[in-house]
This record gives structure tokens, sequence and C-alpha cells, in this order.
């Protein structure tokens, strides 16, 4: 079930283009528009851009240069128009667990199985088709 | 005269018997006392003769005044009069007026205490006429000398035993013997001197003064000055030597002024003792189990009073009882100090194991030390700015918060007398038994100094190192101020125990907390490393479920994706291996074990490549870059190695420095190859800028930035293998220049023997 509104979009915010690639890559072929970015300005950034979509689910990583996943949270938290989107962290932090449940007790460890990624995205914004 | 005497007379011959009785005889007639008959021995009694026909009050002062009143009321009251005890001037030895020796006036024992005054029994006899009326008085005398002279001698015995006893009452009744010593002088002015001093001996041999006391109170600024500018240890010559070397007292029945001038230090000295008095003196050692422990001296003023040989058996019993009440207090406060001591040093012992926070243990130790062992306490340590006062203490409570206040001044002026910094440099102890005036006076450096150095109050104090297994770390510095007691040798070796132990707690909390921070320091790292090896892990973890999921359902099998999938795998199959190698250079070079592969390489060419490799990155950066590499710089050096070292600046400085202009440069000045850096990032702060060449350390929060923390000191270590070094120069929010130097023609195996192999 696809909340209203909502374009199945789902922002990627990580500092390894690597996982930036292989996520966008294995998402878009089950049929997500993903946007990515490099760290938390970027992603703020195009959260607040008119033309992009509102995204249903943030995949955050908290280790990042220049903003990382705990003030981007704040950030996120600030904008009334941004506050509800979910957040879903995936992050190798040895105390992710304890750190997750800032935002909301959602938290995948890396190195992360696309299985579990998609399962926590399709929650969120419903089976692409 | 016999010859005159008519034998067949009845009253000639009375006469003659009254001329030549040993007992002195006078008759005077008249109100007026005119001397009718006055017997030799009468005579020697009063020292005049041909005294007839004269007034006796006018002839012989004696019978002036009171006794002119007695014979005045024996001729009135026709009644006999007595006069007891009438003192007589000396006998003259050249007497004569008349056969004073034949006479029986001889030197009596006893005569001597009263200075050769004599004292008769006076019996007035009124004398009647035929007719009965009183026409004159006999009068006759008996010597009672003997008598007066004995029962003196009693009395003083007796206000001798007295005072012995008295004194030996006040040195039983406390075992504070300075403040008894003190009650003892009191005792002995005015009965026994006009002004008396207590000394007792230190460690040293010296003398230290326990008491002055004189019996004018309005001498007391002269006595003040005594004290404070003519310490006993100052003149230890004459007399005063002479009855601390003997055990018997010295005495100087009388002190002219010549041999005072003679004795004096200095004119001011000369003036002093001259107010204060001494015409006669008694020094007396104080001696108690064969060891001479002090010394009393007992003055007189003025000259009528000299004393004599039975004062000094007084001054020596006093003495010696002195010397036993000094010595049971000092057998008791070494008792009781050792018990204390044994206390204190379990006390500290815990207190020093207890806790690895030392600073915390510092200030329960200076605690400790307060007040049994001083009156403030301070514990400097040494570190790299200098010394460091880590702990005050305070006698008073109160006064702990104005001490720690005063630390540092207080310090500084007990550097003036050499000080902790010295005692730390030399690990040797130093001692300042007695802080006498004269010694702050040398102290002082000005006026306003010598006032603050007075106002301290300082009279003792010891300074010990702290010593661990190495060089001092520290000092404690011992103060006795308000409670006026003094160091001693004994204490030395107590205190330097002490700084033993406190320099091993010191010692032992610097290694822990340096284990603690290399503890905290791997873990950081160990966290660091798991999450940079996780980020490639989970770049191939996902491709991996691509291409599983691709082979589940074989309809969706698209041989170019699947390809590109393989290939991200490879590319971080290859960022794997480079990190794991990374962890193994650091290994290696920890180790010591670093080799290079030394060869003709050009620089210049190396750091082209490197901006090559990058130009990707610094294009998603959106920094401004500006390459300036000139000529071949050729050189001996590793090419990887080289690689390396540019690959990790250039990486750091688009890390750091994303979005603002980056210079990398590289140019030969001379014989050595220059590589350069610039970035306009965050910048290093400058307490940072060492440290950011050591293992697992970031300048930064590693929240903020990947990376294991160990680039620039791989950097460092293959810099320096090279030959080279490598400096950074930076403001906090300018950014920050890496200069890398390399010598052209250095180089050969990496095998730097002072190089630190410390494991991981």
């Amino acid at each position: 079930m696809s909340p209203p509104g909502c374009e199945r979009v789902v922002l990627v915010v990580d500092d390894d283009p690597g996982i930036r690639e292989a996520l966008a890559d294995l998402l878009g072929e089950e049929g997500y528009q993903v946007v990515t970015a490099m760290n938390g300005v970027e992603a703020l950034d195009k959260l607040r851009e008119p033309s992009q979509a509102r995204p249903c689910v943030i995949l955050l990583d908290l280790m990042m240069p220049f903003m990382n996943g705990h003030q981007f949270f704040a950030e996120q938290q600030q904008d009334r128009t941004l506050a509800s989107i979910p957040i879903v962290v995936i992050s190798a932090d040895s105390k992710l667990r304890q750190k997750a449940a800032q935002f909301g007790g959602e938290f995948l460890a890396k190195p992360v199985r696309i299985e579990g990624v998609l399962e926590v995205v399709e929650r969120h914004c419903g089976r692409a088709a | 005269m016999p010859e005159e005497i008519r034998v067949a007379e009845p009253l000639d011959r009375l006469a003659a018997l009254l001329l030549q009785a040993p007992t002195p005889i006078c008759v005077t007639r008249g109100s007026t006392h005119l001397v009718e008959i006055m017997n030799a021995a009468f005579e020697a009694m009063v020292g005049i003769g041909g005294a007839c026909g004269r007034p006796l009050g006018e002839v012989a002062p004696a019978f002036d005044g009171a006794q002119l009143r007695l014979m005045a009321q024996s001729l009135g009251r026709d009644e006999r009069v007595e006069a007891v005890e009438v003192p007589m001037p000396p006998a003259k030895d050249d007497w004569a007026g008349g056969n004073g020796a034949a006479m029986g006036v001889v030197r009596q024992p006893g005569e001597r205490s009263l200075h050769g005054e004599r004292f008769f029994h006076l019996v007035y006899e009124p004398l009647h006429d035929r007719s009965g009326s009183i026409d004159g008085l006999m009068i006759s005398a008996v010597d009672v000398t003997a008598h007066v002279a004995s029962r003196r001698d009693f009395e003083q015995a007796q206000q001798r035993a007295r005072f012995l006893g008295d004194a030996s009452a006040a040195l039983a009744e406390s075992l504070d013997y300075a403040r008894t010593l003190r009650r003892v002088a009191e005792l002995a002015v005015p009965s026994f001197a006009d002004w008396c001093t207590v000394s007792e001996t230190d460690e040293h041999g010296g003398l230290r003064r326990l008491a002055v006391v004189h019996r004018d109170p309005g001498r007391a600024p002269l006595v003040a000055e005594y004290e404070r500018r003519f310490p006993p240890a100052e003149h230890r010559a004459g007399d005063m030597a002479h009855a601390l070397g003997s055990s018997h007292a010295v005495l100087r029945a009388r002190v002219t002024d010549a041999e005072l001038v003679e004795a004096a230090q200095s004119p001011d000295h000369l003036r002093v003792m001259r107010g204060l008095g001494c015409a006669s003196c008694i020094i007396a050692p104080m001696i108690a189990r064969g060891a001479t422990v002090g010394v009393v001296s007992f003055m007189r003023s003025e000259a009528d009073h000299p004393y004599g040989s039975s004062d000094v058996a007084v001054a020596e019993e006093l003495a010696h009882r002195a010397a036993l009440a000094i010595d049971n207090a000092r057998l008791y406060r070494a008792a009781r100090r050792r018990e204390e001591t044994m206390r204190f040093f379990a006390e500290a012992s815990a207190v020093l194991s207890s806790s690895l926070d030392y600073e915390a243990a510092f200030d329960k130790v200076a605690q400790l030390v307060v007040p049994s062992f001083a009156d403030w306490c301070a514990v400097a340590v040494k570190e790299d700015a200098g010394i460091r006062t880590v702990a005050v203490a305070h006698v008073n409570p109160a006064k702990v918060e104005l001490a720690r206040e005063l630390g540092r001044r207080y310090q500084r002026n007990l550097d003036a007398l050499q000080g902790s910094a010295q005692v730390i440099r030399t690990g040797r102890s130093e001692l300042y038994g007695d802080i006498s005036d004269p010694l702050l006076v040398r102290a002082a450096r000005d006026e306003e100094h010598l006032r603050t150095l007075r106002a301290l109050g300082l009279r003792s104090s010891l300074i010990v190192p702290l010593v661990g297994r190495g060089p001092p770390i520290g000092a404690l510095t011992l103060v006795w101020a308000e409670s006026n007691h003094r160091y001693s040798e004994e204490d030395v070796a107590l205190m330097e125990d002490l700084g033993r132990r406190a320099g091993f707690a010191l010692e032992n909390a610097r290694l822990y907390g340096e284990t603690q921070s290399a503890v905290r320091l791997r873990d950081e790292f160990i966290s660091i490393a798991s999450h940079e090896l996780k980020t490639p892990l989970t770049s191939m973890q996902l491709q991996i479920s691509g291409i599983r999921r691709a082979a589940a359902s074989p309809a969706r099998l698209d041989v170019e994706k699947l390809t590109r999938r393989v290939d991200a795998i490879d590319k971080q199959v290859g960022r794997l291996t480079e990190l794991v190698d990374g962890l193994l250079d650091v290994s290696r070079a920890v180790a010591g074990r670093l080799r290079l592969n030394l060869e003709e390489v050009d620089l210049a060419e190396v750091v082209r490549m490197v901006a090559e490799r990058f130009a990707g990155e610094i294009g998603a950066a959106r920094s401004d870059f500006a390459l300036e590499v000139r000529g071949p710089i050729v050189g001996r050096w590793d090419r990887l190695r080289l690689d390396d070292v540019v690959t990790n600046l250039l990486g750091n400085a688009i890390k750091y420095g994303a979005g603002r202009p980056i210079r990398l440069a590289a140019h030969l000045d001379g014989d050595v190859a220059a590589v350069e850096v610039r970035d306009h990032g965050i910048g290093i702060p400058e307490g940072e800028q060492q440290r950011i060449f050591q293992r697992f350390t970031r300048a930064v929060s590693s929240e903020h930035y990947g990376g294991f923390g160990l680039g620039l000191w791989i950097v460092q270590v293959l810099v320096e293998a090279m030959g080279g070094s490598i400096g950074v120069e930076s403001v906090v929010g300018q950014g920050a220049l890496f200069t890398v130097k390399l010598p052209c023609h250095a180089g050969g195996p990496y095998a730097r023997p002072d190089h630190e192999p410390a494991g991981l």
C-alpha cells in the first residue's frame, strides 16, 4: 500500500559512491525512483528542490563528511515539510542499535543485503510496479 | 694605755675594764649623746676613733636616724631599749684606731654573703646621776653578724629551693618544653636573675633560642631586638662556647663595660647589651644523659649583686633539671612522632595506591601532611610546559583557598631560596632548618619582597623530590610557619620516603593514563577500521544480492548489467586490498620492517599521475584545482611509496577542503625535492598540528570523516624512510599547507633504529 501522493521515490544518502550506485541500481530495477546524495547538505538541497518529488523513505548513512546523519536528522526534524519522512539508518557503526533509536528505531547494519533494504522500502513505499 | 690605769682605784679599774672589754661599749651624756667613753671594740664596730666629746650621731652615721630615735626613747622614758640586727659598715682591714683583730673582730663564714656588712644587737641603758635623774646612756652591743649571715644563707637556700621546686614543678607539668622553659626563665626573674635566656641545641650543633625574659617590661623592645637580631647561633664564641664545651657553668661575677665592649659583635649589639644590662652572669650548660641539650644564661644588670659560687650551684641544678625536661620531651616527642609517622605512612600509602587520579591523590596527601608534618604543603609536578603546583594544603582549612591562591607566589618566594625547580633538577632535597631573618634578608630581591617574605612567616622549610623509577618528576614542599616548628635531618629521610612513594604513585598513574589512552585509541582504530572495511563489503554484498536475484529469475538476466556488477565487485575487492595493504603497512612500519624499492623516479611524473587519478573526485568535490609542477624532478625513491604519499595528501585535501580551491605543487630546490598540498578547508588547530602525525589520531571527530586516522602517520613514516620530512602550516578556518621535502639522493633501505617499535 502506497501513501497518498507518494511517487515511490527513495532518497539514498551515503558518502560512498559504490554503495550509492549499487542501491540506485538495485532499487531502480525494482521500479523505485532513486535520488542520491553524498552527504547531509546535498540531501537537504535535493529535498528542498521544488521539482523534486517527495521521497517515501530516506536511507541514511551516519558517518559522512560536511553533514553527518545525526546533523541531517536534526535539520530534517526542524523542517515541517520534511519532518514526517521516515528514516532508515544504514551504517557500519558498531553502536548502531543505540544510535538508530534516536531516528525512530529503524536500522540496517552494513554490510547489508538488498533483501533487507527492499523489505523496509516496500513497507514504507509499497511494492513498486 | 694600760700604764695609765691606776690599778688601785676601783673606778679606774672599772673604766679600764670597760675600755678593754671585747664587747663594744659606749657611754654618752645628755640629750645630744655626747660621747664620754667609747671602748676599742665600739670604735672597731663603728669604724671611727677619737669620738670623745662629740655627738655620737654625728661621728657614727650608723647612730643617725633610727638609732637616734631609739636613744631618745630610752632617755625620755627611762627604759632599756634594744635594737636588733643593726647594720654596721664593713670592717676596715687597715683600721688603725684600735686593735680590731685583737678585739675579736674576725671574718666569719657567711659574712661573705653579706658583702662585709656586719650586724649588731644594741642595748640602750639609761644612766642616772646621784640624784637619780637620767644623765646619759650606756650603749652595749653584741656582734650577731654570724647569726644574720647564717639566717640569710638559710633564707637564700630556702628561696633557691623554692625556686628550684617551682621550676621543677613547671618543667614536669607539660611536655611542651619550649613553653615550659620560658616559664622557668620567668621563674628565675627577678629572684635569681634580672634577665635570663634559654637556648636549645639543634641537630647541627647550633643553638636555637627558646626564651628571653627580662624583669623590666620597659625593656621589651630591646628584648625583641635582641631576640630578632642576635640569635645565639651567631655568636658561638667565648663564654657560651666554653659553657657548651664543658659540663660546668661559667661564672662571670663581674663583667666590666670594657669587657662588654670587647665581646660585642657590633655597635648595635653593644647598645642592646648595655641596655639590657650585664654586670654579672652565669652561663650554665643543660646536660642530660651525657649530652648537652642547651644552655641557660642568667644575667644581673647592676653591679651591686654579683653572682657567687653558691649561685653557680643553683644555676647548674636548674640547668640540669631543665635539661632532663628537654630530654624527656624530646624522647616523648620522638616516640609520638614515630607513631604519627607510621600512621601517616599507612594512610598516605593507602591514599596513593587507592587512586589512579593522581591530582586527587596528591590533594589527599597534602592534606595528610598537614598539620603533623607541615603548616603548608604544596605538591609541584614537572610537565612539558614547566612546573605546575597540583596540590596545596594549609593547616587552617579556612585558609586552603587562600593557600591555593598564594601557592604560586609562595612557590616563587621559596624558589628564591633555591626551591622546587632545583630539587626537581638535581633530585637532592633542600632543608632550610631555620629560616632566620638574616637569611630572608639575603634571599629578598628588594624591600617589597622582603616584606612579603617576612609576612609569610616562614620558619622552616623542606623540599624533597618525587622520584619514581627515573629522574625526579616533581617536588613536595613543606613549610612550618605559624606553629614555629623546625625541620631536621630526620624529617628529610622521612619525607624523601614519602616523595618516593608519591613518585611511584604518580608514575603508575601516568602509565595507567597512557595505557588507557592507548586502549582508547586502539578501540577507536578498530571501530574506524571495521567501518572502513565494511563500506566496500556493503557495496559487494549489494552487487552480489543483485547477481543472485538475477540468477533466480533468468528472464531478467542481462549480461551487460551482470558484467557491470562483477566489475563493481572487482573494484571493491581492489579497495579492500588497498585497505588491508594499508593495515599491513602500518604493522610493518610499527615493527620497523618497511622495505623500500629505491629506483630513479621522476617525482613530477608521479604527482601528475596522482592528480590525473583524482580528476573525477576533484570534480565531484567542486573544488578549483591548480597543479603546479616544474620539470622532471628526479631522485632515488620508492615509486609506489611516493605515489602513496601524494595520494594520501591530495585525498586529505579533497576530503577536508571540498568546494574550496586546492593546489598541488612540486618543485626542485637545490638537491631537495618539495611537494606542497594546499587546501582551504577547516584547518588544524595549532595544538593538534603535531598530533595529526601520530597513529590513530585525527584532528576532527570520526563522526565527520572516515579513514583509519593512519594516513598522515604512514605518510610521515614513508617520507622519513626516504630521508625526508613533512610539515604542516595551518590556521583554523583557512585550510592547511602540507610540505614534504625529500633529498634526491639520500636513501638506502628503511632501517631507522630510533623508530619506535610499539605494538598496535
